[in-house]
């Protein structure tokens, strides 16, 4: 699956009925556990929680298959580098030329690599269940600006849109016999200045129409808009939030008091 | 006391800023003077690039409050300045549709995309609710409330578009081109809509269309513009006729208006007729008051590859041929035609048991058997979604097959690259916008014979070459970015050109073109089928497919439906409408005809008026 259309995927689990501002304060609490750990179990254990939620919200195997096919290069590259290049603070398992193998490095470059899936798993998490005008609220209900919560709104629902009309360039560039595969990372990249170029004209155009759209709905005819639907912080929301505060600065404590997850291996 | 026309154009005059430092703008509007009055639906009819979206765009404010620019004239909508009064305040009583669904609809669901507007008006939750049920319920999407609009299929993009537009609550509903990106029940739903919202609703519409079948059948009004300006108006029913203001203004007329202007002009028929069964009946008028009392009406005279029953018989799954017969389908009815070609010819492509799914639980393509003569000229049909698109990406290697393989001209696309496919197949997209990059039309047209190792002195002629072939001298150091939408299409095929590929794949490049584009785009298509070049054509518009094709593929749910000649498979009532698509006008209208002796293989008004005229002189 490509995700050519949108992130946000349609249904009535408890993820998705939840407070758009609940969920975003569980992704700054859980982002803020994730960069404060760099124990390879906890991150484990934090992408089997974040899974087993999305799950349960219905968020489709593909979906999910999709976010790991985005990340998984970059998850290898940094474990790889990090396990082969970082010095050996024990007896390696494996020595050769400048490389030295341990348990430590490869528990520890595995750690950081999964931690930037699991990263991208909450964010994405809140994005496939979140609606893009809860979204909004949500941003509007936390002080920002109308008109900065509809741009950030807009630029997520474009995202994967505009990763499809980049397809659709490259696709059309390789189709008169534009080569990106040979040559160095040079000559590789030059190859893509068609496509960017072709890409920044279509996304003018778009942006172009979309503010023609935009205005012709009456978009800024009054100082304050109104909404089809309200933000409701229901009990239920007020106790998430609670519970998410309390887990984070339960963690926070265990961090500082006894170091839980400052070691790649040791609990 | 008459009631006041709710749109009032006079003498309006606009020049956009500047899109080049120090290149003054040309005029887009040089005096457009129009009334729409309330509950009348005018059709705007002109070739591309005269103005008619920057009409629109006038109508609701956007020019010249937006775009900046230099404006005269009046244009007054419902009594207000639309030069002076701000958009989001026009708003309220104007809403547009624009033709690129993608950029219109921003939210994530159809109920938040139409209660968009209501919100922005302050309305309150209640009402806003009750505006969002009203419109979805007048375009029929009430119960797509909570899918997200990119999921919906085109037709119900821009169903969900005119329910943005109309939870506002307008008087006035500006549409341009909403229908140009759909196969032909999109276009249906979109009309039947427009047409509901004019009577029940006493709306002033304005539409900018290529579509003159619709247009004919739904609009009161239409109005040919030209040159920036409104060079003629009146009522569908009179304007369609006039072929000589037709072709001057260069739009297309509907079929049958044609059909009846060309039978007037050869054998004098007296009634006119622009739709299906006024012609019929203008036709058997004329056949019985020609005829001669007689004992038995003519039997239908033997129609090519007839099964049993008389249904025509589908060739399925033969070679598609490329005979190399002379271009031009004026003389189309040639009974002969839906024989397979030689097993012997030379193969462009040969696809065997292909599949290929994007979703593992939804194949796009379900075991496609195809083989395409070289020097073919093949149009493929279907509606959106049927894998038109999808089995002609795997012709370049754009896609691989999931099971199954490719050979193009020989060579297993599976273990070549794109660039490598390139050198024989050239592949123009539906959009140029994905294709042009480059500072000038010369050097976009360069790119390719470039990217092929062609010399420079190749390449040069290569391009002056093909700036020849498409009159595209004038433009040839001109950014093509800033061209108009009908010379950037002609750049997009003309790049492809260069490279001189053997087979050329063209997805839907008549799209949003005038008749005079299109024709002259197709000109050029004919001349390299002519020149022994393999074209395959993806198209919604039947008449142009019938009018060029050799022979014609029609997709359905990831499978070859039928295929073979135009004559043939246009005669296929019931395996058409399983596809949802109809046969050209005249076409259906010679089939019609069948129990008079006329051939239902008719794909042309030439070939119709000649096969009509064979039936008159046979008359006894």
């Amino acid at each position: 699956m490509s995700l050519a259309y949108d992130l946000y995927q349609p249904g009535r689990s408890a993820l998705h009925r939840a407070d758009p501002r609940a969920k975003l304060l569980a992704v700054i609490c859980a982002s803020a556990c994730l960069l404060a750990t760099q124990n390879l179990w906890l991150i484990l254990l934090a992408l089997a929680a974040v899974h087993g939620l999305l799950l349960a919200a219905g968020i489709g195997r593909q979906r999910i298959g999709w976010v790991w096919r985005v990340t998984l290069p970059t998850v290898a590259l940094i474990a790889l580098l990090w396990a082969l290049l970082n010095p050996a603070r024990e007896a390696p398992l494996l020595s050769w030329w400048i490389v030295r193998l341990s348990a430590f490095n490869v528990a520890q470059g595995l750690a950081i690599g999964l931690r930037i899936a699991a990263l991208a798993f909450v964010v994405l998490g809140w994005l496939f269940t979140t609606d893009q005008s809860s979204l909004v609220l949500g941003l509007v209900a936390l002080g920002l600006p109308y008109t900065w919560g509809l741009t950030v709104a807009m630029a997520l629902r474009y995202l994967p849109t505009m990763a499809g009309v980049f397809r659709t360039i490259s696709e059309a560039q390789q189709a008169r016999a534009l080569d990106l595969t040979r040559g160095g990372p040079l000559r590789r990249a030059r190859a893509y200045i068609p496509i960017t170029v072709a890409m920044l004209i279509s996304a003018l155009r778009t942006a172009q129409h979309l503010s023609y759209a935009l205005e012709s709905r009456a978009l800024g005819a009054l100082p304050r808009r109104t909404y089809l639907h309200r933000l409701r912080c229901r009990p239920l929301d007020a106790a998430y939030a609670a519970a998410i505060l309390l887990l984070t600065l339960a963690y926070a404590w265990a961090r500082l008091a006894y170091g839980l997850g400052a070691h790649p291996l040791a609990l | 006391m008459a009631e006041a026309p709710a749109i009032i154009v006079e003498g309006l005059r606009y020049r956009y800023p500047p899109s080049l430092p120090g290149r003054e703008a040309e005029p887009v509007l040089c005096g457009v003077d129009l009334t729409v009055g309330r509950g009348e639906f005018l059709a705007l009819m002109g070739p591309t690039g005269v103005g008619k979206t920057t009409l629109c765009l006038a109508l609701n404010g956007i020019v010249p409050q937006s775009t900046g620019g230099v404006i005269g004239g009046r244009v007054a909508i419902l009594g207000r300045d639309a030069r002076r009064t701000p958009v989001p305040e026009l708003a309220r009583h104007v809403g547009i549709v624009y033709q690129d669904p993608e950029s219109q609809l921003f939210s994530a669901t159809v109920e938040a995309e139409v209660a968009f507007g209501p919100e922005n008006l302050g309305l309150p939750p209640g009402e806003i609710a009750e505006r969002v049920a009203w419109a979805l319920d007048v375009v029929g999407m009430r119960r797509s409330r909570l899918r997200p609009p990119t999921r919906l299929s085109g037709g119900q993009k821009q169903r969900v578009a005119i329910a943005a537009a109309l939870a506002m609550l307008p008087q006035v509903l500006i549409l341009d081109e909403p229908t140009a990106a759909l196969d032909p029940l999109g276009r249906l739903e979109v009309f039947r809509v427009i047409e509901q919202l004019r009577n029940d609703h006493s709306m002033a519409i304005v539409m900018v269309s290529q579509d003159p079948e619709h247009v004919a059948a739904f609009a009161d009004r239409v109005a040919f513009m030209a040159e920036g300006r409104i060079m003629a108006e009146g009522a569908p029913g009179e304007l369609f006729y006039e072929d000589v203001l037709i072709a001057q203004v260069g739009v297309a007329a509907p079929q049958l208006a044609e059909l009846s202007v060309a039978l007037r002009r050869r054998y004098g028929l007296g009634r006119r007729f622009m739709h299906l069964v006024e012609a019929e009946a203008a036709l058997r008028a004329d056949w019985e008051e020609r005829q001669e009392p007689r004992e038995e009406p003519s039997p239908p005279s033997p129609s090519p590859a007839r099964g049993r029953g008389g249904e025509p018989r589908p060739v399925a799954h033969s070679m598609i041929g490329g005979e190399g017969r002379p271009t031009t389908r004026a003389d189309s009815i040639a009974p002969n035609e839906c024989q397979t070609h030689s097993p012997l010819a030379p193969l462009a492509v040969a696809a065997q048991g292909l599949i290929y799914r994007y979703d593992p639980e939804l194949p796009a393509l379900e075991g496609v058997d195809l083989e395409i003569a070289d020097n073919a000229y093949l149009g493929i049909i279907g509606q959106n979604g049927s894998g038109k698109t999808t089995l002609v990406k795997h012709l370049n290697g754009l896609l691989r097959p999931t099971e199954g393989r490719v050979l193009v001209f020989g060579v297993d696309t599976r273990r070549a690259s794109v660039g490598e496919l390139a050198r024989s197949v050239g592949y123009v997209f539906q959009n140029p916008d994905h294709q042009i990059f480059c500072a000038t039309t010369r050097e976009e047209i360069a790119f390719g014979p470039r990217n092929l190792g062609l010399g420079a002195e190749l390449v040069r002629a290569r391009v002056e070459d093909a700036l020849a072939a498409f009159d595209l001298g004038p433009y040839a150091d001109l950014p093509p970015a800033v061209l108009g939408y009908g010379l950037r299409r002609k750049v997009s095929i003309a790049a492809v050109y260069a490279m001189r590929p053997r087979l050329l794949v063209l997805d839907e490049p008549t799209a949003g073109l005038d008749r005079r584009s299109a024709d002259e785009l197709m000109r050029r298509v004919d001349a390299m089928h002519a020149q022994g070049h393999t074209i395959v054509l993806v198209s919604h518009d039947m008449q142009l497919v019938a009018a060029h094709c050799r022979h014609v593929l029609v997709m359905d749910e990831g499978r070859i439906l039928t295929q073979g000649p135009p004559e043939i498979v246009f005669q296929q009532q019931a395996l058409l409408e399983r596809a949802s698509l109809a046969p050209p006008p005249v076409t259906a209208l010679a089939q019609r005809l069948g129990d008079l002796g006329m051939p239902g293989g008719a794909l042309t008004v030439a070939a119709f008026c000649r096969a009509y005229g064979q039936l008159r002189e046979a008359q006894p």
